[in-house]
Formats: structure tokens, C-alpha cells, sequence
């Protein structure tokens, strides 16, 4: 079977052919695109979404919209969000919030004057979103929050534990997506966060290629915009019927490469490591990069560890390291990791010299520390 | 019926009843309803001036740096006068809010857009590849991603340049765009387009302004309007705080009244 990869949707604006300027018929269509992490350039295309017309359980979804606020950074994720909410006709009012409005002093004037019942967005920014509710004395509007939908990261087990400590009356919702396309899948209430169904009447086809013998391999998905699309990510299909009656269930088990991770709005790649750690090259045997969250208090601040093996002879101070890696390693388009603790998102990050790496066969010069993720490595990047 | 006749006799808000209109009874002429002020607006809590509930698009805007909270309905957000979206137009905003705004008004015209990236590197590498022949901006943001834009491709090939807000360069932009069909759209993020350039003024320079469909401009200092739909909020004598002068010849393009800002 021929397969499409992100690198066959090319340099121009793929399935621009869809596209009739002035025809009714672009109500259903939405452009979107990567961030070009994965293969050095956005994939940019035009997303066939009929959404209006057709896929009833996205009605449904959308219909129950109620005083939303949109807690995300990505414009073109959140005007396809605001254009289905407000067609489908039946949410009463949605708000997204940018940056400015994020201030202290204006989030609290906007939230008291607003009202939310649902909240949308990213895991780590509806996180913050909600601390600075709190921050504010704004605990009865976090209490009548009812329900948060989750989609575009890592939802991990500490952000859920600080989320429904702090949305105590919310019930969470994580959505597992593609950004090349609509493909909609919800976890299973039922269940548990690992597991998804693909919404009713989608026209989303899943099936899994080079399955091991335990059925996991990557996720192909054929949607309105690709066939037997590629996602880079593991699962496998439960075909035995759901406890909520749903099936086949889509069981997930992360990236198929591990070279690219986000940790609270940081982006760890592989590329950038090896790039930033190119002055030690001549004395280092192997290393690894660690990433992940921790708890402290009620905050989640970012961890990052370098293991390191030094080549035979070579002298290489942990501190100077930590500082050399920290300063030249871009996590954003322009900040780096150092600047990133300096605003207090990161602990200040630490080198230890070890004897050797343990490294299992999918792991390389980074690793995303799993002790606190849940089932749910799911880790789109939108 | 008139616009202030609908509000006056509305059970959904007691907004106009209660913080402008107090002791002026139902009936009473439009131009002598006493006006209300952006200061007003702003220190309203938005639930209680809100006529439509239902289907509304919510924005922040600020006013002497404090947030208030504006709804806007799909259908009104269409009836905006935004100058021609082209076929493939780039929206960039500074506000993100009006980012979306004025991308669901491409919408309405069946005219996919695409809105601005908060990188403008990122945002013109994609305005280069969707082959934009259209930009929809902001003062603001058309100073800073113009030479984003510029490093990527010939400016000549956007042929539509709408520029929304309430200041212009207009030396600056019609300098950037020679031959490119130029509109200036005054315009509040809670009162939408306002007025719209005169092309010919435009050509010698000049920001005159035209009122858009829907308002009515009063003459005065303080360009005031009323519009005469129901919005969310309805703008019934809103004292929008421009300075303006109006012109007493006819413009050159016969439009029967004129205006552009005070000195």
C-alpha cells in the first residue's frame, strides 16, 4: 500500500484546488498549517471540513458551546474554531483571549464581566488560564466552570490533577487531532484518558500500519483531505467493544520518533540539541536531554536534565555544561532555554555526568520524562 | 420603526433605559435622545447591555487601558463595508480579536482568509506560498509586517489594500501601493466600519471619508452615529470621540457628505 508522509503535501498550498473564490462551497473549507518542526517547513493546506452540513456529532459538540473562552495561541486553529461555533448557530457566546487580555488586571475585569461556563484550548495555557483566575480571587468563577476540551499537547497527569483541583465542577474532555486535518477523535469517558472513538458520521478512516505483534504501529488515517495518511504517531485499534458501547477504540502510545517534544510551551528537537551542543562535541561519548514537568505547590514548572558520558580523558564540568546548553538552546522562535528559567516556566536545569545511558530503542539525545504523563503521550503539535 | 424606537421598547436590556436615556420618555426624537459616550460603554458590564444574547462573537477592546467586552453577530460582522477581500486575502491584525473579526467577515463573502501567524516570518513565508492578492490591516501591524512581506515578494502582487482603524499614513500607504486599489476604513472595534475613504480624495493624498451603509452621521465635532440595526449592543447617538470636520463642498465623487479629521 502507498502511504502519504507530511513530506508528499509538498511546498505549495496543498488541496488549493478545492478552492472557488465567491462559491458558496467555501464555507467548508479552512486553511491550516504546521509548524514545520517535523520537516523543516510548515505543511500548509486546505482543510476540507463539511462540518456545516453533515457531521452531526461535531453539531452537537459545537451546540454545546455554552459562555466559551478559547485559551490558544494558534490563529488559524482558533478562526476555524470561532467560524464552526458561530455557523453551527447554537453557542450563545465565545471569547478567545490574547495575550494582552492575559495581564492580571485585564483577565480579571474580562473574566467578571464574561461569565464562562466551557473552556477550550491548550492543556498548558488553559492550565495558566485557570492560576490566574485563581490568582485573582476569581474561585467562584473557576466553580462554575462545567467543562474544559483539551487538545494540542501533552495532557499530562499533573496538569490533570491541578486542573480539576482547580475546575473542581469541570469535566475534562482531551481531543486527539491532526493539525493537517479535522480528524476527530474524543477519549472515552468510560474508559480512561488513553483511549478514543472517532466521532459519528465522520467520514475518518483509522487503520494501523506494520503492526507488532501486540497490534501497535503508526496510525494511518484517511480523512476528507488525504488517503492512508501517515501521523507519526503509535496506536492501535480495539476492535472489542467499548464499556460505553462505542468501537473500534483507538488505543495511543505516542510519537513514532522521538525527536521533538513540548514541554509547556517550550520545544525541545533533537536538531536544535545536537546543534547547541556541537562546542563539546569532541569530548562527549553520549548524552541525553531529559524533559518533563513537576509539581511545586500549586505551580508546574518545566525540568530539564542532561545525562552525559564523557569521552575517555576528557574533562567536562557539569556547571559549565548546564550554563553552555541552557544559553544556546533556542526552545522558542526567539527565547532560549535560559530565558525561559529566567522567567520562572523552567527550574534552572542541571548536568550530571553518568556512566552510561540507558536507552531503550526509541529514545536518542532526548527523552520526555513519562513518571508523571499519563496513558496519554498523544502530542500533536498544532 | 427607527433603531431608538426598537431599543426603547426592548425587554432584553435595560441598558439605554436606565444608564443614557433615564427620564427621557419613549417617543422622544432622536436628535434630542442624549448621546452616549465610549466611556459609558466601556464601564457597563457587558451582560446588562447586551440586546441579543445568542450567537455573538465576543471581543475585548480597551479604553484608556481598561478591557470591555463587545458581541458581535455573524450577520452584522457581513454587513461590514471592509473594501474588496480580493481572492486570497491576508489578514493581519495587532488585536487578534479584530483578526478574527474581519476573517469571518471574508467568510461571509465566501472568500477563504487567511489570518495572520503572531510570527511574521511565518506569516509572510505563508502569504507568499497562498499567493495573497489581498491584505486587510491595521495601521500598526502594516508598519511592522510590511517588510516581512516585502523580503518575500513583489508588493505589487497584493491588488487590494484595505487599512482599518481610526489613524492612516496616508502618504506611507498610498507611497507602499502604488496601483493597488486603496481603502481606508474608519472604524471601532465596537462600532465596525464607520465610513470609508473617498478613492478619489485618496488619490490626491487626502483621507475623506463617506459614511458606510447602515450609519448615520451626525455633524459635530465629535463624530457621533447611530446604526440603525439591532447589534448586540446598539449604537443609538455614540459619541465615538473622533475629531472631525466636515466638508462643506461636494466631494469629487458626489458622495453628499464628507468628513476627515480634525487638525
Amino acid at each position: 500500500m502507498r502511504y502519504l508522509t507530511k513530506k508528499d503535501l509538498g511546498k505549495r498550498v496543498y488541496g488549493i484546488e478545492r478552492y472557488r473564490p465567491r462559491d458558496p462551497s467555501t464555507r467548508d473549507l479552512h486553511l491550516t498549517a504546521s509548524s514545520g518542526t517535523t520537516t523543516g517547513l510548515p505543511t500548509f493546506l486546505v482543510m476540507f471540513w463539511p462540518l456545516l452540513s453533515r457531521d452531526s456529532t461535531y453539531r452537537e459538540w459545537f451546540a454545546s458551546l455554552h459562555s466559551t473562552v478559547r485559551i490558544s495561541h494558534n490563529h488559524r486553529r482558533t478562526l476555524r474554531f470561532f467560524y464552526c461555533a458561530l455557523m453551527t448557530g447554537a453557542a450563545n457566546r465565545i471569547i478567545v483571549l490574547d495575550k494582552r487580555d492575559l495581564i492580571p488586571k485585564n483577565l480579571s475585569r474580562i473574566m467578571n464581566d464574561y461569565e464562562p461556563v466551557v473552556v477550550n484550548g491548550v492543556p498548558s495555557q488553559v492550565l495558566a488560564w485557570a492560576q490566574a483566575v485563581r490568582d485573582f480571587g476569581g474561585e467562584t468563577l473557576c466553580q462554575r466552570i462545567r467543562s474544559v476540551h483539551l487538545s494540542g499537547e501533552q495532557l499530562v497527569a499533573s496538569h490533570q490533577k491541578l486542573m480539576r483541583a482547580l475546575l473542581p465542577n469541570a469535566t475534562l474532555r482531551n481531543y486527539y487531532s491532526l493539525s493537517e486535518s479535522a480528524f476527530p477523535t474524543a477519549n472515552c469517558p468510560a474508559t480512561d484518558e488513553n483511549r478514543y472513538h472517532v466521532f459519528k458520521d465522520s467520514p475518518t478512516t483509522l487503520s494501523i500500519a506494520d503492526p507488532d505483534e501486540n497490534g501497535i504501529g503508526e496510525i494511518i488515517v484517511t480523512t476528507h483531505e488525504f488517503e492512508n495518511y501517515r501521523t507519526g504517531d503509535l496506536g492501535k485499534l480495539d476492535v472489542v467493544p467499548c464499556p460505553c458501547g462505542e468501537h473500534p477504540t483507538l488505543v495511543l502510545y505516542g510519537r513514532k520518533n522521538f525527536d521533538i517534544f513540548k514541554v509547556l510551551g517550550a520545544l525541545f528537537i533533537k536538531s536544535e540539541i545536537e546543534r547547541a551542543l556541537e562546542p563539546f562535541a569532541d569530548r562527549l561519548a553520549d548524552y541525553q536531554l531529559r524533559v518533563g514537568e513537576a509539581e511545586r505547590g500549586e505551580k508546574l514548572v518545566g525540568t530539564a536534565t542532561l545525562d552525559f558520558v564523557p569521552k575517555d580523558g576528557a574533562t567536562v564540568l557539569e556547571t559549565e555544561l548546564a550554563a553552555h546548553l541552557a544559553r544556546t538552546l533556542f526552545v522558542t522562535k526567539t527565547r532560549t532555554l535560559a530565558q525561559v528559567i529566567e522567567a520562572g516556566i523552567f527550574e534552572p536545569m542541571r548536568a550530571q555526568r553518568v556512566v552510561a545511558i540507558a536507552r531503550g530503542k526509541k529514545t536518542a539525545h532526548l527523552k520526555r520524562e513519562m513518571s508523571e504523563m499519563t496513558a496519554n503521550p498523544s502530542n500533536r503539535r498544532s | 420603526m427607527p433603531i431608538e424606537r426598537i431599543v426603547h421598547e426592548s425587554d432584553a436590556s435595560d441598558f439605554y433605559r436606565t444608564a443614557v436615556w433615564k427620564d427621557t420618555p419613549a417617543g422622544t426624537p432622536l436628535e434630542r435622545l442624549p448621546p452616549f459616550t465610549r466611556a459609558q460603554y466601556a464601564r457597563a458590564p457587558f451582560l446588562t447591555r447586551l440586546y441579543r444574547t445568542h450567537g455573538l462573537f465576543t471581543k475585548v477592546a480597551y479604553h484608556e487601558g481598561d478591557p470591555f467586552l463587545i458581541g458581535r453577530h455573524l450577520d452584522d460582522i457581513a454587513g461590514e463595508s471592509y473594501g474588496d477581500p480580493g481572492d486570497r486575502p491576508l489578514v493581519a491584525f495587532s488585536s487578534l480579536h479584530e483578526g478574527i473579526e474581519k476573517s469571518l467577515w471574508c467568510y461571509s463573502k465566501n472568500v477563504l482568509p487567511l489570518i495572520a501567524d503572531g510570527d511574521r516570518d511565518i506569516t509572510a513565508m505563508l502569504a507568499e506560498r497562498y499567493e495573497i492578492d489581498a491584505l486587510l490591516t491595521d495601521s500598526a501591524e502594516l508598519a511592522t509586517l510590511l517588510p516581512a512581506l516585502a523580503s518575500r515578494f513583489p508588493l505589487n502582487r497584493i491588488r487590494h489594500v484595505s487599512v482599518i482603524g481610526i489613524s492612516f499614513n496616508v502618504p506611507f500607504i498610498v507611497r507602499m501601493f502604488p496601483g493597488t486599489a486603496l481603502t481606508l476604513v474608519l472604524d471601532l472595534p465596537e462600532t465596525g466600519s464607520i465610513a470609508v475613504s473617498c478613492p478619489t480624495a485618496l488619490e490626491a493624498d487626502r483621507a475623506v471619508f463617506h459614511a458606510a451603509p447602515h450609519r448615520l452621521i451626525e455633524r459635530g465635532h465629535d463624530l457621533t452615529i447611530t446604526d440603525g440595526r439591532l447589534l448586540p449592543t446598539p449604537l443609538v447617538r455614540y459619541r465615538t470621540g473622533i475629531g472631525v470636520r466636515f466638508l462643506e463642498n461636494t466631494c469629487a465623487c458626489d458622495a453628499d457628505e464628507s468628513f476627515e479629521f480634525a487638525e
